[in-house]
């Protein structure tokens, strides 16, 4: 199966890098293309700003954006992309929580730090296409308290964790699918303290893919969270 | 959404409860007096009641003490001349010189007829200051004649006497009642003077049961006796019943004695107590019992010597006791009351060298011994009055204080003139008047410069203390309560100062003024209204209502508050924005080039330097844009960071930690640790060859020690150069005021330990500041 790859990057040294960690990390790559920003991505993808891309016949499987563009961010890309049948990427220069989480709220499946090692970026893209996102600990500790506190807020326990920089508004009281289980909420702990998925694997006494599919679902929960979150906005707003 | 807890520190707010009592709850609670106006005060005003009622009992009983109708006065020579007469009958009296009086019953012989002789001695008013004991002895027994005299007469409306002229014959008068126009004026000033400073020995002992208050209430008490004496006898004349004048001169005697034991008491308790404290006073109390009882065992001829000796030997006593005081301890109390001291025995001794020596004119030492005396109790009397007040009082009670001494100052100085110089009236009166002002002068400057002083708030002030609360708020935002209550404590210094639950809108009287709210500034949110009050009740201890006047200077001080801490915060807010743009511009731009030339480095040495020179930056910029971070927060990230460089490099990372409490990382903390856990494990990954790291954290008792060891090929690390790496830990670790060492693991491999004692020293001054916002 050939994969066509679309890279989303305005400094043509880092497209080129990029293109070069994806060669590497497949073997079935069809073709690559590169955008230089957000207006040229759209036209690829066949769609106009605000609107939504579709899938189309011969659709992108993997699509690697970069947060800071010349004409927008990658987040609003991101959004457009939410019904999209492609592995979307974040490639970005932070790795803080304060812009990663915006971006995998947004729908991304993963991230990758563009100033890593050539070899560091092959693994993980492979990682996350194989279906083992990464999760940092810090991002990881936002998780938690995002979950938390839908919980708080549906169930008024007050158990409420006192986060100045993350504010949601007051979300609708969760569905079961939003809500974490105890051992996803484990998971997240562990890996918020800095636990590899190994060593996690290890204290939980269960193997380490079994990990990678709570990580997983952990992240699909948060996407449809914020979707459902986004979606309640919008028709409150009279957008929908 | 619930509202955060509110956290203050009790000691902040002098103890206050958490859970403030609502607004109203407080305005109409009981109405608790204060101890002070409770039994104090009323034990006070029954003091000074009976005091007023023996007042008026000795003026009841003098009312009823016969009078001659003239007034008596001494000659140059010695003898007794009729000055005035009461009656223009007696009018061709005047200028006679008088040498008896004699009584004729009306049925009896004239063997029979009682003579009292008169003379100068007689007009003596009081035996106490009668230096010689055999004129002593004189003076009482012709007194006791005169008393003898009036005893056998049973009229109590007047009965005639004769007479006795030197020249000229005998004259009847009628001695009657002396009535109530017959008391002095100077009885009644004099009263009230031994009224004040009885009340006010009183009103110190209560306000403070303690000895040195003790002593100075019996120094008062035995003042206001002695004035009290001085005042009856400016109303009595030749005719004063003997047993009076016999106890006259012994309570004064004894009175005197204890005023200067009490001033030794004193100097030895206030304004601290000197250490053996109780050795003094017992020695005191010894020494006044000494020379009380050596009065009944030393010939007569001695004792007004014994007396006045006594007197100033004690009072030379509590000077050295004071000068010892305040050479351990300076106080300028001590000072003062040094000072006084020394003025007053000075004026003493003068005193009774005078009276002892002898005058040139006999009247003069009537004179003397008269008004002489009783200047020198007034004097004593004002500084006595003036001692309690001397810190508290305001200016211009303190202005007339001094004034009075010095009034009296020139007054016995005048008299001094006149008696031992044989000064005219007019010359000695100018010159004392001038040495007087110029006491009062230098006294007034240096007292007004010296004094321990409780002086008001002045406006500068105020605004000074404003600027040092929103200083203190800016780090500690709860202290904004305690500190405001302090402030408003000192401004208006009411009885009773409370914070409660309740609103209103701007500063406001309840109470007819004896209540003033405050509404408590809210941090944070200028338009939100305020639910905290500040209840000040009775202001000046209770001596003065609150005014509109108060009402605009609270809601001025709210107001400038609020403004100065709006400013702080807009400050604060401006420049965590400006680092914010900072960081973002250092990492955007800086950051995107950086990345560029690491991926055209052209060898992996020059990119893995980018890449650590771009670490860097970003752990810069994160320092500048981010809040705090938890220890143990900071250490997942480090253990992630660590383990994913780590297996790049196939090497084994073995981590521990343990954390006793988890304390929140500043900036300088975070990136400092930061930095020396990359650089370690950078110098392991580049140089050791090691496949297996052990990083081991723990931050126990306040001591923080992180080791990186390796089992890699590394050795002899004093050789090492400290390149820009191990030169760079270095520096962070005595950034944070720790020490790092590198020591030779075996059989192979290094081990860093970097240990930081105490920790929390490390955050340095800015950490509470960062916290707070």
């Amino acid at each position: 199966m050939a994969v066509k790859v679309l890279i989303l990057e305005d400094n043509p040294v880092a497209r080129g890098f990029l293109s070069r960690v994806v060669r590497e990390s497949f073997s079935d790559v069809s073709s690559i293309t590169e955008a230089g920003d957000l207006e040229a991505a759209r036209r690829l993808l066949g769609h106009v700003s605000g609107g939504s891309a579709t899938s189309c016949s011969n659709p992108y499987q993997l699509i690697l954006v970069d947060l800071e563009l010349p004409d927008g961010s990658g987040m609003e890309l991101l959004r457009e992309l939410a019904t999209y049948p492609a592995t979307r990427i974040v490639t970005t220069l932070y790795s803080d929580d304060e812009h990663l989480f915006p971006a995998l709220q947004c729908g991304a499946d993963g991230y990758l730090l563009k100033e890593d090692r050539f070899e560091v970026l092959v693994e993980e893209l492979q990682k996350i296409v194989r279906g083992q996102p990464p999760l940092s600990p810090a991002i990881a500790r936002r998780l938690l308290t995002h979950f938390r506190s839908g919980e708080g807020a549906g169930h008024g326990n007050g158990h409420t964790l006192n986060q100045p920089a993350f504010s949601s508004p007051p979300a609708p009281a969760p569905l079961d699918h939003e809500r974490l289980t105890p051992r996803e909420s484990e998971v997240l702990t562990y890996l918020s303290k800095g636990f590899t998925i190994k060593e996690i694997a290890g204290l939980m006494g269960i193997k380490w893919f079994t990990v990678n599919d709570h990580i997983k679902s952990i992240y699909k929960k948060l996407n449809v969270s914020s979707r459902a979150e986004a979606a309640v906005l919008a028709s409150k707003q009279g957008l929908v | 959404m619930s509202a955060p807890p509110h956290v203050h520190h009790p000691d902040e707010l002098g103890g206050y409860a958490t859970n403030w009592p609502h607004l109203e709850a407080a305005l109409q609670g009981p109405h608790e007096l204060p101890r002070w106006m409770g039994w104090r005060l009323r034990l006070l005003v029954a003091w000074v009641l009976i005091g007023c009622a023996i007042i008026f009992m000795m003026g009841h009983w003098l009312i009823g003490q016969p009078k001659l109708p003239v007034t008596l006065t001494g000659t140059a020579d010695g003898m007794v001349r009729i000055q005035a007469v009461d009656y223009p009958t007696l009018q061709r009296l005047e200028g006679q010189i008088l040498t008896g009086i004699e009584w004729r019953p009306p049925t009896a012989t004239p063997a029979q007829t009682f003579v009292a002789p008169i003379e100068l001695l007689t007009l003596q008013r009081s035996s106490r200051w009668i230096s010689d004991a055999a004129t002593r002895e004189r003076y009482l027994q012709e007194r006791q004649q005169l008393t003898q005299l009036i005893d056998n007469q049973q009229n109590n409306h007047g009965f005639s006497v004769d007479l006795v002229f030197e020249h000229g014959p005998k004259e009847t008068v009628l001695i009657s009642p002396r009535g109530l126009v017959g008391l002095s004026p100077l009885f009644w000033v004099l009263s009230l003077l031994a009224l004040m400073v009885y009340a006010v020995g009183a009103a110190v002992l209560l306000a403070g049961p303690q000895w040195r208050n003790l002593a100075f209430a019996v120094m008062a008490l035995c003042h206001s006796i002695q004035l009290g004496l001085i005042a009856v006898s400016t109303s009595l004349d030749i005719f004063t019943p003997y047993p009076f004048l016999v106890w006259d001169g012994h309570l004064r005697a004894l009175c005197d004695l204890l005023i200067a034991a009490s001033m030794v008491a004193i100097a030895a308790l206030h304004p601290r107590r000197i250490p053996n404290w109780r050795l003094y006073i017992s020695g005191t109390m010894m020494a006044w019992l000494g020379l009380t009882l050596g009065l009944a065992y030393i010939p007569k001829d001695w004792h007004w010597w014994w007396v006045q000796s006594g007197c100033v030997g004690l009072c030379i006593a509590s000077w050295a006791v004071m000068t010892a005081a305040h050479r351990a301890t300076p106080h300028p109390f001590t000072l003062v009351m040094r000072r006084f001291t020394i003025i007053t025995v000075a004026t003493w001794v003068l005193l009774s060298l005078a009276i002892a020596m002898g005058m040139a004119r006999a009247d003069m030492q009537l004179n003397m011994t008269t008004f002489g005396v009783m200047t020198w109790y007034v004097f004593a009397a004002s500084q006595l009055l003036l001692t309690p007040y001397l810190s508290r009082s305001k200016l211009i009670l303190q202005e007339f204080s001094l004034l009075a001494a010095s009034s009296t100052i020139a007054a016995s100085l005048d008299l001094l003139f006149i008696a031992i110089f044989s000064l005219g009236q007019i010359t000695s009166m100018t010159l004392s008047l001038f040495m007087a002002f110029g006491v009062y002068l230098s006294i007034r400057r240096w007292l007004m410069t010296r004094l321990p002083g409780r002086d008001p708030l002045t406006m500068e002030r105020l605004f000074q203390r404003l600027y040092r609360i929103a200083r203190e708020v800016e780090r500690k935002p709860d202290a904004l309560n305690g500190l405001l209550l302090q402030l408003m404590r000192e401004l208006f210094d009411p009885l009773e100062v409370s914070v409660v639950q309740g609103s209103v809108v701007e500063a406001s009287l309840r109470g007819n003024g004896s209540v003033l709210l405050m509404p408590l500034p809210q941090l944070g949110s200028p338009n939100a209204a305020p639910t905290q009050v500040l209840v000040l009740k009775h202001a000046r201890k209770g001596q003065r209502l609150f005014t509109g006047e108060d009402t605009r200077l609270a809601d001025r001080i709210a107001e400038q508050l609020h403004r100065a801490l709006n400013f702080d915060h807009a400050v604060e807010q401006g420049r965590s924005e400006e680092r914010l743009r900072i960081a973002q511009d250092l990492h955007d731009d800086i950051g995107a080039r950086l990345l560029t030339l690491m991926y055209q480095a052209p060898t992996p040495d020059m990119e893995e330097y980018i890449r650590h020179t771009l670490q860097d930056l970003k752990t810069l910029t994160r320092g500048l844009a981010a809040q705090s971070h938890a220890l143990t927060e900071a250490a997942g990230e480090w253990k992630r960071d660590i383990t994913q460089r780590l297996g790049v490099a196939r090497c084994e990372l073995d981590w521990q930690m343990r954390v006793d409490v988890d304390v929140v990382l500043n900036m300088v903390q975070w990136s400092a640790l930061t930095r020396i856990l990359r650089e370690l494990v950078n110098n392991t990954i580049s140089h050791a060859k090691a496949n297996k790291v052990t990083v081991c954290l723990v931050l126990e008792n306040d001591r923080l020690t992180v080791t990186v060891c390796d089992n890699g090929k590394g050795s002899a690390p004093a050789g090492w150069s400290h390149g820009l790496g191990l030169g760079g830990v270095r520096k962070r670790v005595k950034q944070l005021g720790g020490s790092v060492r590198w020591t030779e693991l075996q059989p192979q491999g290094i081990c860093c330990e970097v240990v930081v004692e105490p920790f929390s020293a490390s955050a340095g001054q800015p950490t509470e500041a960062q916290l707070s916002h």
